[in-house]
């Protein structure tokens, strides 16, 4: 029987106007009956009426309270205080315009920064069971973290109890791709075909590899869609990676960020015979998937085993190494970004604090104005909790329509935020570039809007419905002030507001200033007008060695006849990138103790020109120094000269052991200090070599050229010079200095 | 800030006022008029409640499945909707009356112990 009467109030619901005026209709018999009786006593009509009316009560109330009873109550009211709301906020454009505005900045805000928190710092990573999944990693007899050896891996593969699977991949390698529109170097992760299986992800189009594929490759979900615009018909194409064919498969999802967060591409880690035997050689990283209901304790005793069990069979090369084994790593994101956020999350709180001080005090105002409207409902009968509930309901209107606007401006916040970011330049996490607002944020929003509108109308509800019926009665119409309380209150919220917004510019105020200071601090070269191109050196066409000198020369050449450009040097390595090479030399004459560690580039002649850093004395690197059997030269910084020769002039004088076969390496020139690694960071003693001599880390080589112009013009013109050379040679990263140095701050 | 009288009179007579209604419509089926009069009549004039709250107890009363309702045709003529007393709220009604009488007994063993313990 009960739910048939649940039924009955559901259907009742959708058919609400019968019972409404069937429930009228009674009640007015009632009072023509109660009418009828009393003219029959004697009554005048016109008092017959009104005792009739008086001795019902409140007809209003009956009607409200009989409803009441029928079950649907709090839908009908609640969206009675919605219309109603709608009403009176329409009646007043402009304050509703404002509060809108208001917390469409509070709540916009904190939605964008909430996306950012989601999409880098709460998103996990896609894989299927990530509690199952494991990394192994090698120790050897130090107990030092090594990484795994081809064989170890292979023998650790067939004898695996308490895995499911085993794979190996190799973090990154970089390799030129060529047969597109423009050659690019990428970022290429070999993975053992039964990778992506282990992981328990899919690609999003095509397939991942078979246990057979050689020359196939899964494209980045990210590479996609900016080199290949998120073509369809990408798969099947091919690609020639190092000058080797490979064949489009599948795009990954646009969360799989292993093994490495910039990894562009995946290609199949392929062992030859010789290597599958080979335990010396060491270069995998190994991940393994538990068998169901296999501890990681039982996991690593079985590796113990595994271990000993090698250690046996070759002791040459695995005597006292172990295997270790560990849950996964989630992502990891660096402190600096973390910390980034985290107070960028602070910071919008703030806003979202004044903005909610602002409407509280906005809506207590207009609470006054409304006094006499709320007193006749409390009359009609309206309980407090009505209208409370009334003015909640206004309130989250208000922050509904805030927050609309506010996800628009979330939206075109975020795209302008992602669009600075630099884009492939060794980022902490490509999760940067997936930030939009999806649907855990729009969640997020709606959950913001209902708190925020019941905050900001809370105050002034509970203070409005609380007025004394007879007093808001008499001054109904006329816009009153607020009682004593009132106004402490409206002083107490203003107060805090300012106080909130001064936090806010006080902080904002500090960190621009750092920023400034960062940006404007000396770096011993001179930024302006200089263009920085990375050429890095084919391989597989040019060997490094006197090749790849030959190659960078003729590049070079071509670069300074390019017209504009004042000067044109090339470094291995440029400052400011995040990190840079070092070199260890034996302890200087005075000062005996461990080796000396300098910093170390490779440059060709004209760098120091090209950079504007000052050679205070001897002479530049020269082409000769770059010939093959050249004597060995190095040009030193003021800071080398302080540590090494105390200060004591050094050209002429000689580094032992710095040159190949243990020569001694002569000092020709001097040249002043300039900042390597970040803006406040010491400089450091560095010893630059001819390019010739030391033709290291070929695949960071960067000219850097200096215009007489706006360096991004010559651009163009530089990317010509080098595809005259060879036009199958990558030119990527091609910044101004002061965007390096930018970057890095 | 006081509350609108007829709220606080219902409070009171609430669970009774039910108690009431079902009681006047074991002698026949009546609209809501009629009941109000026949409960001011039985209770000589001393329960004087507001006709208007009798509507409430008579939605939530048909309900609970005491009581049905069917419009009819009054005395003068007028269209009213009469309400029936159903096999269960009949026995509703002998429930309530006798957990009513105890109460009666037990609040007037409260207020008349001198009575019992003089016999």
């Amino acid at each position: 029987m009960n739910w048939h009467r649940e039924l009955a109030k559901l259907g009742a619901l959708f058919r609400r106007r019968k019972p409404t005026d069937d429930l009228a209709e009674e009640i007015r018999a009632h009072l023509q009956m109660e009418e009828q009786e009393n003219l029959e006593s004697g009554m005048p009509p016109d008092e017959a009426h009104y005792a009739a009316l008086r001795r019902f009560g409140n007809v209003t109330l009956a009607q409200e309270r009989s409803r009441e009873m029928w079950g649907w109550n709090t839908v009908e009211t609640l969206w009675q205080d919605l219309r109603y709301g709608v009403r009176q906020l329409r009646k007043n454009p402009g304050f509703t315009a404002v509060a809108v505005l208001t917390l469409a900045l509070g709540i916009g805000a904190t939605t964008a920064i909430f996306s950012v928190v989601d999409t880098v710092l709460v998103q996990g990573a896609p894989y299927q069971n990530p509690a199952q999944l494991v990394e192994i990693s090698a120790k050897n007899p130090q107990g030092e973290e090594e990484p795994v050896s081809t064989g170890d891996f292979i023998h650790w593969q067939a004898q695996s109890p308490a895995f499911e699977s085993l794979a190996a991949y190799k973090r990154w390698e970089l390799r030129v791709l060529t047969g597109v529109r423009e050659p690019d170097e990428v970022w290429a992760s070999p993975v053992t075909t039964n990778f992506f299986h282990l992981l328990g992800v899919n690609t999003i189009m095509g397939r991942t590899f078979l246990a057979s594929d050689t020359q196939t490759l899964v494209l980045s979900n990210e590479y996609w869609r900016s080199h290949f615009a998120a073509d369809p018909k990408i798969i099947g194409k091919t690609l020639v990676l190092d000058n080797k064919p490979y064949t489009v498969i599948g795009i990954a999802p646009a969360d799989l960020e292993f093994p490495d967060p910039n990894t562009q591409v995946w290609v199949p880690l392929v062992f030859s015979a010789a290597e599958k035997d080979n335990h010396e050689h060491k270069l995998l990283d190994v991940i393994a998937r538990l068998k169901p209901g296999v501890t990681l304790h039982q996991a690593q005793a079985a590796m113990d085993l595994a271990a000993r069990q090698l250690a046996m069979q070759y002791p040459k090369s695995n005597a006292g190494r172990t295997a270790h084994v560990k849950p996964i790593k989630g992502r990891e994101i660096g402190s600096p970004l973390r910390s980034a956020i985290l107070t960028l999350l602070g910071a919008v709180f703030f806003v979202l604090l004044i903005v909610c001080t602002n409407v509280t005090s906005m809506l207590l105002a207009r609470g006054a104005t409304r006094q006499g409207e709320t007193a006749v409902r409390a009359a009609l009968g309206a309980g407090r909790w009505r209208l409370i509930r009334q003015l909640v309901a206004e309130g989250v209107l208000l922050a509904g329509a805030g927050s609309l606007a506010g996800l628009g401006l979330a939206s075109w916040g975020l795209a302008t935020i992602v669009s600075q970011l630099p884009k492939y330049s060794l980022v902490e996490t490509q999760a940067i570039h997936r930030i939009s607002i999806n649907l855990p944020v729009l969640g997020f929003t709606v959950a913001l809007a209902l708190l925020t509108g019941t905050v900001v109308s809370i105050l002034p509800a509970l203070r409005i419905s609380s007025p004394n019926l007879n007093e808001s009665l008499k001054q109904r119409g006329r816009v009153s002030g607020t009682s004593a309380g009132g106004s402490q209150v409206q002083r107490a919220l203003i107060v805090s507001e300012v106080a909130l917004a001064l936090v806010l510019l006080v902080g904002a105020g500090l960190m621009i200033q750092s920023f400034e200071r960062l940006e404007t601090t000396p770096t011993g070269f001179n930024p302006d007008h200089l263009l920085t191109v990375r050429v890095p050196l084919v391989k597989y066409k040019h060997s490094e060695g006197p090749q790849s000198v030959a190659f960078y020369r003729n590049v070079l050449e071509r670069i300074e006849a390019i017209p504009g450009v004042r000067a044109a040097g090339m470094a291995n390595n440029l400052p400011f990138i995040g990190f840079h090479t070092v070199t260890s030399f034996p302890p200087p004459p005075n000062s005996p103790g461990d080796t000396f560690i300098a910093a170390t580039r490779s440059v060709s002649p004209g760098y120091f020109q090209a950079m504007g850093i000052p050679l205070k004395e001897g002479r530049d690197f020269t082409p000769a120094d770059n010939q093959k059997d050249a004597p060995c030269v190095r040009i030193v910084n003021e800071a080398m000269v302080r540590r090494y020769w105390s200060g004591v002039d050094p050209v002429g004088k000689q580094i032992p052991k710095a040159c190949r076969n243990d020569a001694a390496a002569l000092i020709v020139g001097r040249v002043a200090d300039s900042k390597q690694g970040s803006v406040d960071s010491q400089v450091e003693p560095e010893v630059y070599v001819p390019y010739g001599q030391h033709p290291f880390a070929s695949f960071l080589v960067t000219f850097v050229v200096r215009t007489a112009s706006n360096p991004s013009e010559i651009a163009a013109a530089v990317r010509q010079a080098v595809w005259e050379v060879d036009h199958d040679q990558p030119v990527i990263q091609i910044r101004t200095m002061g965007n390096v140095i930018t970057e890095s701050i | 800030m006081a509350r609108p009288p007829s709220e606080d009179r219902v409070e009171l007579v609430y669970g009774s006022l039910d108690m009431l209604i079902l009681r006047t419509l074991l002698w026949g089926a009546t609209h809501g008029h009629g009941i109000a009069k026949s409960i001011e009549r039985q209770s000589e004039e001393t329960l004087k409640v507001d006709h208007g709250s009798l509507y409430p107890a008579l939605q939530r009363l048909q309900q609970q499945g005491w009581i049905t309702a069917e419009w009819g045709v009054s005395k003068n003529h007028q269209r009213a909707k009469y309400y029936r007393l159903t096999p269960a709220g009949r026995r509703q009604l002998v429930a309530e009356t006798s957990r009513w009488e105890r109460f009666v007994r037990a609040i007037t063993g409260v207020l008349r112990p001198a009575e019992t313990e003089e016999t």
